[in-house]
């Protein structure tokens, strides 16, 4: 496991428990309002965290944590993800995978293998716009099949969108309407930290749909699912 | 709870045995050891269902060279 980054402890990353929190590095999207350009673009990676230390430094907290939360990147793209995902549920910990949904087979494995108990997924804009907002190629039958499985295996899951600049609320009500019926989903404002490039520095001084929008989406998308809201 | 992927064409994966016993799928995934279960396999080649791991070594031999091919009539 690539592991870049890691946050001993995080009280937001997973819904009601004490996690700890990986990055990984790689990912297959080039979104341009991405925040995490070192573990996303090959020139900007740093350097690694053994898995070991990672995981020793898990043991060692089992006790007072619930979970492990795990991001990236792409963490899917990790081939030996499945290995790491046993070793730390040996250690008693619940695990949360976020994803992008563009390798079904990997979510479809760790679920099937009862590796993960929380998926996090991203429905980046509506399908087909996919590929022009996130930079990349992408099949948007991989991501419909993520959702399909993450819907019909994962124990707890959510959908959320980050409202990036260029999406307008119909993008979101035709994502919300695909999703809908499903357990969460959440609208993420999009942020700029004034110290830190976006992988597309142009993107820096972009807006997204400011809040009052996205409340005014969420009022109008809310009865589709059990939980959810803006954040 | 049954609901399976729709939208892509149901894809199979081959893959490679490593030494250690784990899986390396084409997509580049490891299957840990761990993670692999038995497959039974049940045939009827001798006229009734049954374990091919029950059959005797020579049936086993004959199960394995057997090939599977589509008759177009």
């Amino acid at each position: 496991m690539k592991i870049a980054q890691l946050l001993p402890v995080t009280l937001i990353e997973y819904p009601g428990k004490v996690s700890a929190l990986i990055y990984t590095e790689g990912c297959n999207f080039r979104c341009p309002f991405c925040h995490n350009a070192e573990l996303v673009l090959p020139c900007k990676y740093k350097s690694l965290i053994p898995e070991k230390e990672v995981l020793q430094l898990l043991q060692e907290r089992s006790g007072f944590l619930d979970a492990l939360a795990i991001t990236g990147g792409e963490p899917t793209l990790q081939p030996d993800l499945i290995e790491f995902l046993y070793k730390v549920k040996d250690l008693g910990l619940l695990v949360k995978l976020d994803s992008n949904g563009s390798r079904p087979e990997v979510l479809k494995l760790a679920l099937h293998l009862k590796l993960v108990d929380y998926v996090a997924m991203d429905v980046k804009t509506t399908f087909d716009k996919y590929d022009s907002l996130i930079g990349a190629q992408c099949n948007c039958n991989d991501i419909k099949d993520s959702i399909d499985i993450i819907r019909g295996f994962a124990p707890d899951y959510e959908f959320r969108t980050t409202v990036a600049p260029t999406i307008t609320q119909d993008d979101l009500y035709d994502v919300a309407e695909y999703i809908k019926g499903s357990k969460r989903y959440y609208l993420q404002k999009f942020i700029t930290y004034e110290d830190k490039d976006l992988i597309d520095p142009a993107w820096n001084d972009k807006r997204g749909l400011p809040r009052k929008k996205l409340d005014e989406v969420w009022e109008n998308v809310s009865k589709l699912f059990d939980i959810g809201g803006v954040r | 709870m049954h609901h399976s992927p729709q939208n892509g064409k149901g894809k199979k994966l081959n893959y490679t045995e490593n030494n250690d016993g784990s899986l390396t799928r084409e997509d580049g995934v490891i299957i840990p050891e761990k993670a692999r279960t038995r497959n039974e396999i049940y045939t009827r080649v001798i006229g009734y269902l049954r374990p091919v791991e029950q059959f005797n070594v020579g049936q086993q031999a004959s199960f394995h060279d057997r090939k599977v091919y589509k008759v177009n009539i």
